[in-house]
């Protein structure tokens, strides 16, 4: 199969120096993050330029490590591996990351990710909106120690080593700190277009790249749909009558870019040289699985896994009228 | 290589050494039954001693769990005969381990480097390491032990015995396109090239989703250490536990993405081990209950 080449030109990642480079600039890794943080922490929806100012000094009993780390697009391997790239996959700017220790009690480790919009924190926070509503944030999800939650173009992720009562209070306790004076902020718009009929709770997710699609939904290994950077993507699952069916909306920047996303999909996933560029249209595939395909001005819309033809017909048709 | 799509899993046409390494296709494929049969062997100990209740692990279970894997893998009763078999006097061994995010229990390092120790190489020539002080990196080893956790990971599908690797290649990052699909680069470096006598895998805490980032509602008590000297059928067994306890934990079929394609790969690009279940056999000892394999 001659699939085209993954479009990786906007998410390559940073590739990492030899190893002398790579000393030198660790060294020089966190201070100059710094900087960047105090040159644009005026950003919308962030309470201060001061990074020493974002985090408390202490919350039930754990004190805050004197040292805050910062660690910016080209340095987010030296703190996180290839952990980074899920946020390289999203507008990423910074993280800042901040120790807090108790005698006697394991380490609560505090990150704060600066995303370019809402829009990109609300797409990192949806890799995992599970667990217990605390009310943190825009939304949040506290789960055996960890609390995630965004808000504005913040996500925070606060992790205790070991949670205790005492760990739980006290991460709870920093993420209402940390979410003190930061705006809200909208949104993806695309997900209003979701047809709410049948939609799972929780289940949707916003991303821009193949590489958050393949993690949330595997496709295929090129870059079949051509999502990039530019690219928005809903998806979402719906179970209707117990069927597990999922939507996938992207939008491009063009009706000319989502005409040939379209033909491309067509083309190389469903196999269809000849009528690639028929919309609506619903093929039966494999295991009596069914695939629903729509192109509507500049959005293309795809049903998987439907094992009904009426399933996929309805929530292709509920996309329709809601693009 | 072949590019794949979902299609190409749901219709077996990326079944054989591929598919059968990867999430989206059947998962009945049967180890193999007998030792004969298989080309490559990995044993999994467990036992529900070697966690705690508050998540750390007994150092003294998980020495002897690894003496005895080591010793059934090696054919020998003796638990220094068996780590002889693997490592000699006069190696220099590295044991590279997992340090960040997942990282490998201390417990576990203690008792590869006691391992090393009974196999006669002194204290001062085992290095342990990560990152810019992976052993074999700057200062060179005549042996690897690989010793990493074992984990999901949200760009590979799994992050653990090939990938544990990646550190070596000059440029680690360049390996991430196409879920990893080529780590199995790393493992060509000439530094290290050849050099793996053993793999072990610590499995006593794992985590089966969103890795390698810690997520403690993902991560489960298994107990479990796997050994080997074939790193992609060792991977092939952590895939298959991680993906089983996927589905146990939803209820429903949670398929592990993306594929861990760099499984495939190492198999059949690098010829680093096997990935197919029917010729890797498995032995399995000591505690059984929620064994996933």
């Amino acid at each position: 199969m001659a699939l085209c080449d993954p479009n990786r030109n906007s998410e390559a990642p940073s590739q990492r120096p030899a190893t002398q480079r790579a000393k030198t600039r660790a060294r020089l890794a966190a201070p100059l993050a710094l900087l960047a943080w105090l040159a644009t922490a005026c950003a919308p929806g962030l309470r201060s330029m001061n990074p020493q100012a974002t985090f408390p000094d202490e919350a039930n009993g754990w004190r805050a490590a004197d040292r805050i780390r910062a660690f910016d697009r080209s340095t987010i391997f030296e703190y996180m591996d290839g952990a980074g790239e899920l946020y390289l996959a999203y507008d990423f700017r910074r993280v800042l990351v901040r120790e807090y220790t108790r005698p006697g009690a394991r380490r609560i480790i505090a990150e704060v990710y600066d995303m370019s919009s809402s829009q990109d924190a609300y797409g990192v926070f949806t890799h995992d909106p599970e667990g217990e509503d605390v009310g943190v944030g825009q939304d949040n999800a506290y789960a055996a120690g960890l609390l995630c939650f965004w808000k504005g173009p913040r996500f925070v992720r606060i992790l205790a080593e070991q949670e205790t009562p005492q760990a739980r209070q006290a991460v709870i306790t920093l993420g209402r700190s940390l979410a003190e004076g930061v705006a809200e902020g909208p949104r993806p718009a695309l997900l209003n277009r979701l047809p709410p009929d049948h939609l799972a709770a929780g289940s949707a997710r916003y991303f821009h790249t193949q590489v958050s699609l393949n993690y949330f939904y595997y496709l295929a290994d090129a870059n079949v749909l051509r999502l990039s950077p530019q690219t928005e993507v809903v998806m979402a699952v719906y179970r209707p009558k117990g069927e597990k069916i999922t939507l996938l909306i992207v939008s491009y920047e063009s009706r000319r870019q989502a005409q040939q996303a379209y033909r491309q999909f067509g083309r190389l996933y469903l196999e269809d040289t000849a009528e690639a560029d028929r919309s609506p249209r619903i093929e039966a595939l494999e295991g009596g699985r069914h695939v629903g395909a729509l192109l509507k001005g500049q959005c293309v819309a795809l049903v998987f896994d439907a094992v009904s033809r009426a399933a996929c017909e309805r929530l292709l048709a509920g996309a329709a009228a809601a693009l | 290589m072949k590019h794949y799509t979902r299609r190409d899993f749901l219709r077996g046409t990326a079944a054989g050494a591929l598919g059968a390494s990867m999430g989206l296709c059947p998962r009945d494929v049967a180890f193999a039954a007998e030792p004969g049969e298989a080309k490559s062997r990995v044993i999994l100990i467990r036992d529900e001693r070697a966690m705690r209740a508050d998540n750390t692990p007994d150092a003294r279970v998980v020495e002897t769990m690894l003496n005895k894997a080591v010793c059934r893998l090696a054919g020998k009763d003796d638990p220094a005969a068996a780590w002889k078999t693997y490592l000699h006097p006069d190696d220099t061994v590295g044991i590279k381990v997992t340090l960040y995010m997942i990282s490998t229990h201390k417990e576990v390092i203690d008792a590869v480097r006691a391992g090393a120790q009974k196999a006669g190489v002194p204290d001062g020539k085992i290095l342990v390491g990560d990152r810019g002080n992976s052993p074999g990196k700057d200062t060179p080893v005549t042996a690897l032990v690989n010793v990493p956790s074992l984990k999901a990971h949200h760009m590979s599908g799994i992050g653990c015995v090939i990938k544990n690797y990646i550190v070596y290649h000059p440029q680690p990052a360049s390996l991430h396109p196409d879920s990893c699909a080529e780590l199995g680069a790393a493992w060509e470096v000439p530094a290290i090239k050849g050099k793996t006598r053993l793999v072990v895998v610590d499995g006593l805490f794992p985590l089966f989703d969103k890795g390698p980032q810690v997520t403690p509602k993902y991560r489960w008590p298994y107990g479990g250490i796997l050994v080997g000297t074939d790193p992609v059928a060792v991977d092939a067994v952590c895939l298959r536990i991680l993906q089983a306890k996927r589905d146990a934990f939803r209820g429903e079929p949670w398929p592990l993405n993306p594929p861990p394609k760099s499984l495939a790969v190492a198999d059949t690009k690098y010829h680093l081990g096997t990935s197919a279940p029917e010729k890797i056999h498995l032995l399995k000892l000591g505690w059984d209950r929620d064994a996933f394999v």
